[in-house]
């Protein structure tokens, strides 16, 4: 249902994107890279915001951009304005903007989404909230429109323990219900057992596979460009100790 | 009885109320405050060319020169990443325009200089008239597209994902800040039209729990604002437009959270 063939992109000359070609099904897949690596490039050529300059992208079969819709977007919470006081209600809502009046139904189903990611919340100021429960916010936001593909980025960023637990069993949901799910992060470990494919990525894609073959030291290596320690766990996967955090 | 140009100015009072709150307010919540200065000044710049054109038999309301001009900056600030340098630039344009065409048009200069410090009391009925069409245009463009000026200044990556035009959505929210500022230049001129439409919603924002608690706030401390300085002009020689800046600005420091 995502398909990348060939995919060249860069920022006024400078490189970000060369030759990335991958395939992904109905499936939970984790981006992983360094700072500046190209992961929230690579999902905005998903969603067609940003256009390859060479290759093609197909989403659902289509161009990227005919398939907006279908796609529930939690950017990272950086890029997000909080200097005034929206209220918890009206971000979640703004995953069904289309409509210039929101019916009963509506509502109710933007309060359901909320309590599904465990916040209680409805006209509290987004201001005002932990990290973890405006990360929670905007999880739902991206929920309520009940799309056909998942897309979040750094959705686990500074996030308490309770609120990762919570949006984890949520994405298993829907992974269960068969809704593709792409993750950029920083730190795979809270979600290497769940995840049925990582993405290494340094502006090239250094591996795509399973997370037990892909994730090694040597790819690692080349992802990072120096030794990173790793901890192989019972299950037999490589978790990567990397204290890099997003700039 | 009220005199006329009490009348007009109480009209005026509330048609700069309306302005401070809904454009005001998205001037806040899209952080361009910079732009308000900047339409301002390109505004004195479009009035004094068309003035200088009246000279030559070219004559059209010098209102149209400052809201084109006011307009380019916006766009300009809209087209550039880095919005507060272009609007600065646009700004060093504009008033470098302004002052060429006022050496030139040297006896209508006080048209220009009327419109950089403006006055509440000399407002005429087309002034009014244009002030409230201008104000009716801003508050129905408002109407229809709040929910999308709102995402576009909350998050503009997740809007654009979301599938609003962030661009066109950005090109029409600045632009509709800058017609605004000229509304408020008629009644308290350039200088004076920033802390209008500035210091009233960046007060209301500081107290504000709900982006409607921002408007009407913001209409709230204007309107206090603009009465009380109309007051007191009356009490002491003073000019009105600057007592409500004054009293507009110091609702922003009383206000403001350390």
């Amino acid at each position: 249902m995502i398909e990348m063939k060939n995919v060249y992109f860069s920022y006024n000359g400078k490189e970000a994107l060369s030759n990335i070609s991958f395939k992904m099904q109905e499936e939970f897949v984790a981006i992983m890279g360094p700072n500046g690596s190209g992961k929230t490039t690579l999902i905005k050529l998903v969603m067609g915001l940003l256009e390859p300059e060479k290759g093609e992208i197909k989403v659902f079969g289509e161009e990227p951009k005919k398939v907006m819709e279908y796609i529930g977007y939690m950017p990272q919470r950086d890029a997000i304005a909080r200097h005034f006081p929206i209220r918890v209600r009206d971000i979640v809502l703004m995953g069904i903007h289309k409509k210039k009046f929101y019916a009963r139904k509506d509502i109710e189903k933007a309060r359901e989404t909320l309590k599904a990611v465990g916040l209680d919340l409805w006209n509290e100021l987004f201001s005002e909230l932990s990290g973890g429960m405006q990360q929670r916010v905007l999880f739902a936001r991206a929920l309520v429109k009940e799309p056909r593909l998942i897309i979040l980025d750094e959705p686990f960023n500074a996030v308490d323990l309770p609120s990762r637990e919570k949006m984890l069993e949520i994405l298993k949901e829907k992974r269960k219900e068969g809704i593709p799910i792409v993750v950029v992060v920083h730190n795979i470990n809270p979600i290497l057992h769940e995840i049925d494919k990582v993405l290494l990525l340094n502006r090239r894609m250094i591996a795509y596979g399973n997370p037990k073959e892909a994730l090694n030291e040597q790819n690692l290596k080349k992802a990072y460009g120096s030794d990173v320690q790793i901890i192989v766990c019972d299950e037999g996967y490589c978790h990567p100790l990397i204290g890099d955090t997003h700039a | 009885m009220l005199d006329e140009y009490i009348i007009r100015a109480i009209v005026a009072l509330i048609l700069l109320a309306v302005n401070a709150s809904i454009a005001g307010s998205f001037t806040i919540f899209k952080n361009v405050p910079f732009l308000i200065a900047g339409s301002a000044h390109s505004a004195l710049a479009g009035s004094a060319l068309f003035i200088f054109l009246e000279m030559y038999g070219l004559s059209i309301n010098p209102i149209i020169g400052a809201i084109i001009f006011a307009v380019f900056v916006a766009i300009s600030a809209s087209f550039s990443k880095q919005m507060n340098v272009a609007i600065g630039i646009s700004f060093a344009f504009s008033m470098s325009i302004a002052v060429l065409f006022i050496s030139l048009i040297k006896e209508q200069a006080s048209r220009v200089w009327g419109l950089l410090f403006g006055d509440l009391f000399l407002l005429t009925n087309h002034d009014i008239i244009l002030m409230a069409t201008m104000t009716t245009f801003i508050i129905i463009f408002f109407l229809v597209f709040h929910k999308e000026f709102l995402f576009i200044s909350f998050d503009p990556e997740g809007a654009m994902a979301y599938g609003i035009k962030v661009k066109y959505f950005t090109h029409l929210l600045l632009s509709l800040i800058a017609i605004s500022t000229v509304v408020m230049m008629k009644a308290v001129g350039a200088i004076l039209a920033y802390a209008m439409l500035i210091a009233p919603a960046a007060a209301a924002n500081e107290k504000a729990k709900s982006i409607l608690q921002v408007f009407g706030f913001s209409a709230l401390i204007a309107s206090v604002s603009i009465f009380s300085g109309i007051i007191i002009s009356f009490l002491l020689p003073v000019s009105p437009s600057a007592m409500s800046a004054i009293f507009a600005t110091s609702f922003y420091f009383a206000f403001r959270k350390f």
